[in-house]
């Protein structure tokens, strides 16, 4: 089976052309080198604004629950808001991931493929819709009709935490902004993962339908192990635009300061949309504040993702030591 | 997999090429901005023209989304009155209208609070000294949905408990004490506040602070750690939240809270009567602030007046005592002076309300000083 | 599994394996099938609600009016301008971030090693974690303010262009590592150098996929308001220079009409949300007819 890593190409080409390749070879670096200036361009900035905020508020700003910047009397801290950001987003990777998952190999495996094409396009629509329309709808549509799922799952597993609502009162909470984030994530995994699959090399899957198996055991031995490292690739992607994702969740959480396991329960806050709601009426030191809080939204990402690239290298070597 | 893909040349840059011709099929389409013809709205008053000192050009001006709705309305009259002027306004919230003014981006500012001493010498640094002018004012409704109950009335104790979380159904004695008569419904009270930063709330924990005392502790400003309730985004979304639960309080603009359809408590005021956020009321209460010479209105929550509603406040223009560009200077002092004068005419239509006269006096006072 | 199919390749295949086999077969088969379903049911229920809300106030003149001299309780005016604005503002962060966005994957993939290419692909994960007002807030504090530039349609368009070029860069990175080597091998062998195997050989093959991947980016972008309130800052009238000053969006039409008290607003705001969805459906669809037609030419 081929590798997935390209990046050690084993046979050089044999004849070189060496002046277009060297002007190829250097545009292709200096986007490299130019995105490496923007992004730490863009840090540094971050930085230097936040960095008056991390001082004001020490390490309190990583155990501290409200957000206060503007008042000195009072404090702010990262640690509500990063549970829920953390909390949202996860919840909608479980929700979105198996369908995204499921009907990106539907589409490409099982369907005939110009059916799998167009409901594939179709799916693709969910990404064009803007976030603002998904805030607005989840409030008014989603929130509503979800009170009774959420009334259910109190009543039939309200024993463990995680799903009890001690109050009864359900509503705008983690678990609705979640399901608007997996509705908002879907379309981005299904539409990687479909080409992703759709890359898996016809002859793979052939060969293990031809020895026999079921279709579905020719995509659990043929097509999941070659796509594996693109799949992640492509849950990444959604995380981050779960964990950025801003003006929906800020219309759809009732915001709430708190590290709370209570999902179900009407409250909750993610970074990115205390940012945006905070923005309009901060002054200096809450600018600095909420830039702060982006850095940590970074430094979050940038740790989710140091930790998926970790799972596909280790399951590529995996998958390479099978015989 | 394709085996022969090897001939294919590059394609074209497809996105640019989809958006370039999108962009030709809409340009060619003729927009326009010529929205004069069909003028359906009921809110738009004809002025005489001959009351607008005019000038022309272009100012651009950010914050407030609490004067937003009526500064659209100047906008839209003025334009009509005087055709060579433009003025954008965009309600992006005082903070950040304050901000952007400090950084020079936009002409003038609005904003429902008075600058803080280091934002003022940020600005007074930039663009020389500023003033602050109130230009316009409105009634903070506290709005409810409770079907049994057309017509609520709180006093400021009461009010007070319920946003504090220490009264928290509607049967409530003290909710019961107010409305005698009523058919009040043994439900549980649901708070709604906003989650973004406000204006609004500022005003409205002022009052609670003022009003409450002991009963009310979270202090005030633009935002305060609530003690109960849920949070919503902006006046849209508490109008909203609290249109969809049964058993909510909440507060917003008064015109938010008629948009929705929402019932509007009556407040008890300090000469004891349960009045609702009308103009005339609004004002009533506004003429007992104090004014400085700086015009940093200091609201009194608790006016003697017995027209007053209490819980009423100012939203202010900021602008360079000296604007560097005198063309500006110009349209900046005439549309100042317009909100001020014809302008305040269309407040109560849009759920404002109009300045009490000897605000709007000195407010024109200072509108005058502007570049002078 | 393997051990079942080595059993069934095996030849020693009882009947109970068997059917064992094909019921998880067909569990399978239809979960996967209903996930599709799942997929659509959110899709049905956003488009509806939306064109039920939006169609009543998307008419002729609200595609081609501005919001000038609109009043707050006026039903007249339109999103002509947010429509242009937003036209211009995608455009140009797609002719910035998508040709760069390539070559960066191409860099990661094909050509680079060592730190650089590590420090690159880490940062471009990192990059997909910036929420889209601290990118607006960048290019605030560096065009708006530092460069002195001001509010324009050009600045949200290098504001999009930040947002979009980690997305870019990710699905075209993904879907070139995919193109198998015995392609670039084949290549090679003909005599082809590498930058045209590159070009001729690598994107072609990947097309399909970056075409996706270049689609979701720019889906994404054209709808995200909280970068434009600090870059296009927004205007009630036709600007159609990008770079003369601010400007209006659709998603930030839709957010300032939908926070509006009054009900002629609202509706604005759900014809404006309708016709963002047209646009970038009319978009994606007309991408997918080039790709797929350059795709067929090349066949």
């Amino acid at each position: 089976m081929t590798t997935t890593d390209a990046t050690a190409v084993p046979v050089r080409p044999r004849r070189q052309n060496p002046r277009g390749d060297q002007v190829f070879h250097a545009a292709a670096t200096a986007a490299g080198v130019a995105v490496l200036l923007l992004i730490v361009a863009i840090a540094a900035f971050l930085i230097a604004r936040a960095a008056p905020a991390y001082h004001r508020a020490g390490w309190r700003f990583l155990t501290e629950r409200e957000w206060f910047p503007d008042d000195p009397s009072r404090a702010f801290g990262i640690l509500a808001l990063a549970f829920g950001t953390i909390v949202s987003a996860v919840l909608a990777l479980i929700l979105a991931v198996p369908v995204a998952l499921g009907s990106a190999l539907f589409l490409t495996e099982l369907a005939p493929p110009a059916l799998g094409r167009w409901v594939g396009h179709l799916v693709d629509l969910l990404a064009a819709v803007p976030s603002v329309v998904y805030g607005l709808w989840g409030v008014y549509y989603l929130v509503p009709r979800l009170i009774p799922v959420s009334r259910f799952l109190d009543r039939t597993l309200g024993f463990i935490p995680l799903f009890d609502s001690r109050n009864n009162t359900y509503g705008r909470s983690l678990f609705a902004a979640a399901v608007v984030l997996a509705i908002m994530v879907l379309p981005i995994v299904a539409a990687i993962a479909r080409e992703v699959f759709r890359q898996v090399p016809t002859a793979d899957r052939e060969a293990a339908l031809a020895l026999g198996a079921t279709r579905w055991e020719a995509i659990r031995l043929a097509v999941l192990p070659y796509s594996r490292g693109g799949v992640v690739g492509a849950v990444m992607l959604g995380l981050g635009r779960a964990l950025g994702e801003t003006i929906a969740i800020a219309l759809v959480l009732a915001a709430s300061f708190k590290v709370d396991i209570h999902v179900l329960e009407p409250g909750g806050n993610t970074i990115a949309a205390n940012i945006a709601t905070k923005f309009g009426e901060s002054g200096a030191h809450g600018r600095e504040a909420l830039i702060a809080s982006g850095l940590v939204l970074f430094a979050i990402t940038l740790v989710v993702n140091v930790v998926a690239r970790g799972v596909v290298y280790r399951s590529a070597i995996a998958a390479e030591g099978r015989p | 997999m394709n085996n022969n893909l090897i001939s294919r040349r590059g394609r074209p840059p497809v996105t640019a090429v989809v958006a370039a011709v999108l962009l030709a099929l809409v340009a060619g389409a003729c927009g326009s901005d010529n929205n004069s013809g069909s003028a359906a709205g009921s809110g738009s008053t004809t002025e005489p023209k001959a009351t607008v000192d005019c000038a022309s050009g272009s100012i651009s001006g950010a914050g407030s989304t609490f004067v937003q709705t009526i500064a659209q309305q100047w906008i839209k009259d003025y334009a009509t009155a005087c055709p060579g002027a433009t003025v954008n306004y965009q309600g992006v919230g005082s903070g950040a209208g304050i901000q952007q003014f400090i950084a020079g981006t936009v002409d003038f500012a609005g904003s429902d609070v008075t600058m803080k001493p280091d934002e003022e010498a940020a600005a007074s640094a930039k663009t020389g000294a500023v003033l602050h002018i109130p230009w316009s004012a409105g009634g903070i409704a506290v709005e409810y949905n409770l079907s049994t109950v057309k017509d609520l009335k709180l006093s400021p104790e009461t009010l007070a408990g319920i946003f504090a979380g220490k009264i928290t159904k509607w049967d409530d004695a003290a909710i019961k004490a107010d409305n005698s008569g009523a058919s009040l419904p043994s439900t549980g009270i649901q708070v709604v506040h906003r989650s973004d930063g406000s204006g609004t709330t500022a005003a409205f924990t002022a009052y609670l602070t003022a009003a409450g005392p002991g009963t009310w502790t979270a202090g005030s400003g633009k935002d305060v750690p609530w003690p109960t309730g849920q949070g919503a985004k902006g006046s849209d979304g508490v109008s909203g939240a609290v249109k969809q639960t049964d058993g909510a309080i909440g507060y917003s603009e008064v015109s938010f809270a008629k948009g929705a359809g929402l019932g509007i408590a009556r407040i008890k005021n300090e000469a004891g009567q349960f009045v609702g956020p009308d103009g005339a009321a609004v004002a009533a209460a506004l003429a007992g602030a104090e004014v400085p010479s700086d015009l940093k209105v200091k609201i009194n929550y608790k006016p003697t007046d017995a027209s007053a509603y209490p819980i009423s406040t100012t939203t202010f223009v900021i602008v360079p005592r000296k604007p560097a560009d005198a063309a500006k200077a110009k349209l900046l002092k005439s549309f100042v002076l317009y909100a001020l004068t014809a302008g305040q005419t269309t407040a109560e239509s849009l759920y404002y309300a109009p300045l009490p006269s000897s605000l709007r006096e000195q407010a024109k006072t200072a509108a005058q000083s502007i570049g002078a | 599994m393997s051990a079942a199919l080595g059993v069934g390749l095996g030849g020693v295949v009882s009947a109970s394996t068997r059917r064992r086999r094909s019921v998880v077969n067909a569990i399978a088969c239809t979960a996967l099938g209903a996930s599709v379903v799942i997929a659509l049911i959110p899709l049905a229920l956003v488009l509806g609600y939306t064109i039920s809300k939006g169609s009543k106030a998307l008419t002729g003149s609200f595609l081609t009016h501005s919001m000038r001299g609109v009043g707050p309780l006026d039903g007249t005016g339109g999103a002509y301008h947010a429509i242009i604005g937003t036209l211009e503002q995608v455009l140009i962060a797609s002719l910035i971030a998508i040709p760069l966005g390539l070559l960066v994957a191409v860099y990661i993939v094909e050509y680079g090693r060592g730190p650089l290419r590590s420090a690159v692909r880490f940062l471009i994960d990192v990059m997909t974690g910036i929420p889209s007002i601290v990118a607006g807030l960048f290019i605030f504090a560096f065009w708006v303010l530092g460069l002195h530039r001001g509010f324009s349609g050009l600045a949200a368009g290098l504001a999009l262009a930040v947002l979009m070029l980690p997305v870019v860069v990710r699905s075209a990175e993904e879907m070139l590592k995919l193109v198998p080597d015995n392609l670039r091998e084949a290549s090679y062998a003909l005599g082809i150098p590498r930058w045209r195997t590159v070009v001729s050989v690598v994107l072609p093959t990947a097309s399909a996929g970056i075409t996706t991947g270049v689609m979701l980016a720019v889906a994404r972008v054209t709808g995200e308001t909280a970068p434009l309130l600090l870059t296009a800052f927004g205007y009630d009238a036709i600007r159609t220079s990008p770079a003369k000053g601010p400007q209006s969006g659709l998603p930030l039409f839709v957010f300032q009409q939908a926070g509006s008290a009054f009900d002629v607003a609202v509706r604005r705001a759900w014809a404006g949300a309708l016709t963002l969805i047209a646009i970038v459906l009319v978009l994606t669809v007309v991408a997918r007819v080039v790709a797929g037609r350059s795709q067929l030419k090349a066949n």
